[in-house]
C-alpha cells in the first residue's frame, strides 16, 4: 500500500520536485532492494519494536509431537525433535500469519515462511533479546517505511523497477507508486518511461 | 536578508510521520519534543531528510549548496540560483559549522526553528 505523504513542488523545474511516500505491507526482502537506491531517503520501521508484536501471539503452527514449549530452553535437542514428527498450519493460523508476512502464492514457500515466523515467535516468547532474535526474522516479514525521492531519483527507480526482470514485489510497488500519484505526475512519469 | 527567499518547504508533520514509522513513540510527549529528541538530541537525522526546502539565492549564499551532494542547484533567469535541499543538510551544517548561524537563520523556515534550537 502506497500513500503520498507530500509532494514538494516549488515550481522551479522538475529537478526540484521531491516526493515523500508512505509504504506499508511490503516485505523486508523488498526493503533490501529499495535500499540500493542511494538517492532515496528511507525511514524504516525498527525491528526492535516490530518484534514486540509477537510477544503475545498464539502459535502459527501446530506440531504433532513437539518437544518443549516457549517456557523452556531446548538447545540440547535436535531441530527434528523440536519440530516433532509433523505439523499443520490451520486456516486460522495461516490467516494470522498473513498479518505479519508477505505471501508469495507458492504454497511450499509460504508454509516455510510460516514455520520461520513461528520459530521467531518462539524465541521472542522465550525471552531472547530483540537484538538477537531479529537474526531469525524471515525475509517475508512485513515492514513499513517512509521514502523520499527527488524527481530524478524516483524516475530512475521506476525505470529500473517496472522492468519485468525486477523482483516481482518491487514491480508491484512501482505500479502502486504510479497509481498513488496525482494524475498529472503519473502522466509525466509514464511519458518518461515510454520514451 | 532581502535577497534570500524561501520559495517552499515541506510541512513539519511529514518528519513526525517518519519518526513514528521508525521509532516507538508511545512515550507521552508533544510532537515538537519528540522531533527535537529524535532528530537533534539522538542525532537520528535521517528522519528530517524528508523535509525539503527550496530557495532563490544569490551566488554567494548559494555557494555552499553548489558543492553539497544532497542539494540541487539550478541557475535562475535573474542570475540567482534556485536551490532545493533538506533539513538534515542544514542541521549537519550547523553542527559542523560549515554554514554560519548568521546565514542559517535566514535559511531555516520558522516552522523548523525549534529543532535547530533557534529563536524565531
Amino acid at each position: 500500500m502506497v500513500e503520498v505523504l507530500h509532494i514538494h513542488d516549488p515550481e522551479l523545474g522538475s529537478e526540484h520536485v521531491v516526493y515523500t511516500l508512505s509504504l506499508k505491507e511490503y516485505s523486508r526482502a523488498l526493503l533490501q532492494e529499495a535500499a540500493r537506491h542511494r538517492v532515496g531517503s528511507p525511514s524504516v520501521k525498527s525491528s526492535r519494536y516490530t518484534l514486540k508484536e509477537l510477544k503475545n501471539a498464539e502459535p502459527f503452527v501446530t506440531y504433532a509431537n513437539r518437544v518443549g514449549d516457549a517456557t523452556e530452553e531446548i538447545e540440547e535437542l535436535s531441530i527434528a525433535a523440536f519440530h516433532g514428527n509433523g505439523y499443520i498450519v490451520t486456516p486460522d493460523q495461516y490467516s494470522r500469519a498473513s498479518n505479519y508476512l508477505v505471501m508469495t502464492g507458492d504454497s511450499i514457500i509460504d508454509r516455510m515462511s510460516v514455520l520461520a515466523l513461528d520459530n521467531l515467535r518462539y524465541v521472542i516468547q522465550l525471552g531472547k533479546s530483540n537484538d538477537r532474535a531479529k537474526y531469525c526474522m524471515p525475509e517475508a516479514y512485513k515492514t513499513e517505511l517512509v521514502l523520499t525521492f527527488g524527481y530524478k531519483g524516483l524516475l530512475n527507480f521506476l525505470k529500473l523497477r517496472t522492468s519485468s526482470s525486477a523482483l516481482w514485489e518491487i514491480q508491484d510497488l512501482s505500479n502502486d507508486i504510479l497509481d498513488a500519484l496525482p494524475n498529472w505526475h503519473k502522466t509525466l512519469f509514464l511519458q518518461e518511461l515510454k520514451g | 536578508m532581502k535577497e534570500i527567499e524561501i520559495v517552499a518547504y515541506t510541512p513539519i508533520r511529514v518528519a513526525d510521520i517518519a519518526i513514528g514509522t521508525c521509532w516507538d513513540v508511545q512515550k507521552p510527549e508533544t510532537d515538537k519534543a519528540r522531533m527535537l529528541r529524535v532528530a537533534n538530541k539522538f542525532k537520528h537525522m535521517s528522519t528530517i531528510e524528508h523535509l525539503s526546502i527550496s530557495y532563490s539565492l544569490p551566488v554567494k549564499e548559494a555557494n555552499f549548496f553548489l558543492h553539497n551532494h544532497f542539494s540541487i542547484a539550478t541557475v535562475a533567469k535573474d542570475g540567482k540560483f534556485n536551490v532545493t535541499t533538506n533539513a538534515r543538510v542544514l542541521l549537519e551544517a550547523m553542527f559542523d559549522e560549515t554554514l554560519p548561524l548568521g546565514l542559517l537563520k535566514y535559511l531555516v523556515p520558522d516552522e523548523y526553528k525549534f529543532f535547530f534550537e533557534m529563536e524565531i
